[in-house]
């Protein structure tokens, strides 16, 4: 047997919507899909990884780690960029 | 090396002594315009929450190409160590390179630095790798200890942060070139061109300034007088300036005059 398919992608295949699950984005509330991955949040928002640093409860996800990454209930993240500014 | 002849950031040696920051624009536009017209070709950026709402929202880097431009990332507005520490990692998770413009602010009236939570928080980004150029007073004892904590540079005051008062101690700062051997920028405080010729002229490595810039009537006009300020006052400095004398001594012949 390969690849297992979790419980809300069998929910996908079988044409329900998945349930969605609360998580802390940027410090707001937001609603999101009960098997969002962080990449999958990052192409929602639009936003190419490789301008962006991404923190999932106080811990730095590495790039390549962020299609593997599933969100769960309650889960801070934080994405962080570079804007214009000097000192303070 | 001679004081002033290069600057040296994090390994690689910079074209221009000064550094610009990019905030307070009026647009990216603007912002790419002041750059060039400075003729830095490093910049520093501020580390902040990506904003979800607007999903068109531009990135400053499509602007200042990083292949172009050495991106020199701050911790500014961190009060903190912990603080300060969080946003370098993300910062160098969200970056090129292990760069980091240190700050850790201590009060938000004056915005001097706190220097007891810039030296642990230097201890601790020295020790997981990073190029840690700390925003400081103009006090050498302080500066000696970062470069003992292995900073990369110190960035002194020259005076508080967006106040334009310019050098206010040009002695401190003289006495921070003696104290160490790692790069001294110059960093806040700088109003106008004269002011980043006297951070040069006493022989500081680099000048780095944002307000001064972004904040004249005309910014793009500013960043070309800050250029040709930096590179003169550079010059001032490689050339030897005369002693100064509290009488005159006039710089035509005795001899020959008509009697």
């Amino acid at each position: 047997m390969g690849a297992v398919l979790s419980e809300y992608g069998l929910f996908r295949i079988l044409g329900f919507r998945s349930p969605e699950m609360i998580v802390k984005l940027n410090g707001q509330s937001r609603d999101v899909p009960a098997d969002t991955t962080l990449s999958d949040l990052l192409s929602e928002l639009r936003i190419l990884p490789e301008r962006v640093a991404v923190e999932l409860n106080f811990n730095i996800i590495d790039r390549d780690s962020l299609q593997r990454v599933r969100l769960k209930e309650g889960d801070s993240i934080e994405i962080i960029g570079f804007v214009g500014g000097g000192s303070c | 090396m001679l004081r002033g002849e290069r600057l040296v950031v994090g390994g690689v040696e910079l074209k221009s002594h000064l550094i610009v920051g990019t905030g307070k624009y009026a647009s990216f536009e603007q912002t790419k315009k002041a750059v060039e017209a400075s003729g830095a070709d490093c910049v520093t950026v501020a580390v902040r929450r990506v904003n979800i709402l607007d999903k068109n929202q531009e990135n400053l880097l499509e602007y200042l190409d990083p292949k172009e431009y050495k991106i020199l990332p701050n911790t500014a507005g961190c009060y903190g160590v912990e603080e300060a520490v969080r946003t370098a990692r993300l910062a160098r998770a969200a970056g090129i390179s292990d760069l980091i413009k240190l700050e850790v602010i201590g009060d938000p009236k004056t915005l001097f630095p706190d220097t007891e939570g810039l030296l642990q928080a230097t201890r601790i980004l020295v020790k997981e790798g990073f190029i840690v150029l700390p925003y400081t007073n103009d006090d050498p004892i302080v500066a000696k200890k970062l470069q003992d904590a292995g900073a990369a540079a110190v960035m002194p005051l020259a005076a508080p942060i967006g106040s334009g008062l310019g050098i206010q101690n040009p002695f401190n700062i003289r006495i921070i070139l003696e104290t160490v051997s790692i790069p001294v920028i110059v960093d806040a405080g700088v109003g106008t061109a004269s002011d980043a010729a006297i951070a040069m002229e006493l022989g500081c490595d680099g000048v780095l300034m944002n307000t001064a810039i972004a904040g004249a009537k005309e910014p793009i006009l500013m960043a070309e007088a800050m250029r040709h300020a930096v590179e003169a006052g550079r010059l001032a400095f490689r050339a030897g300036r005369i002693g100064k004398k509290l009488y005159a001594n006039a710089s035509s012949p005795i001899e020959g005059m008509i009697e």
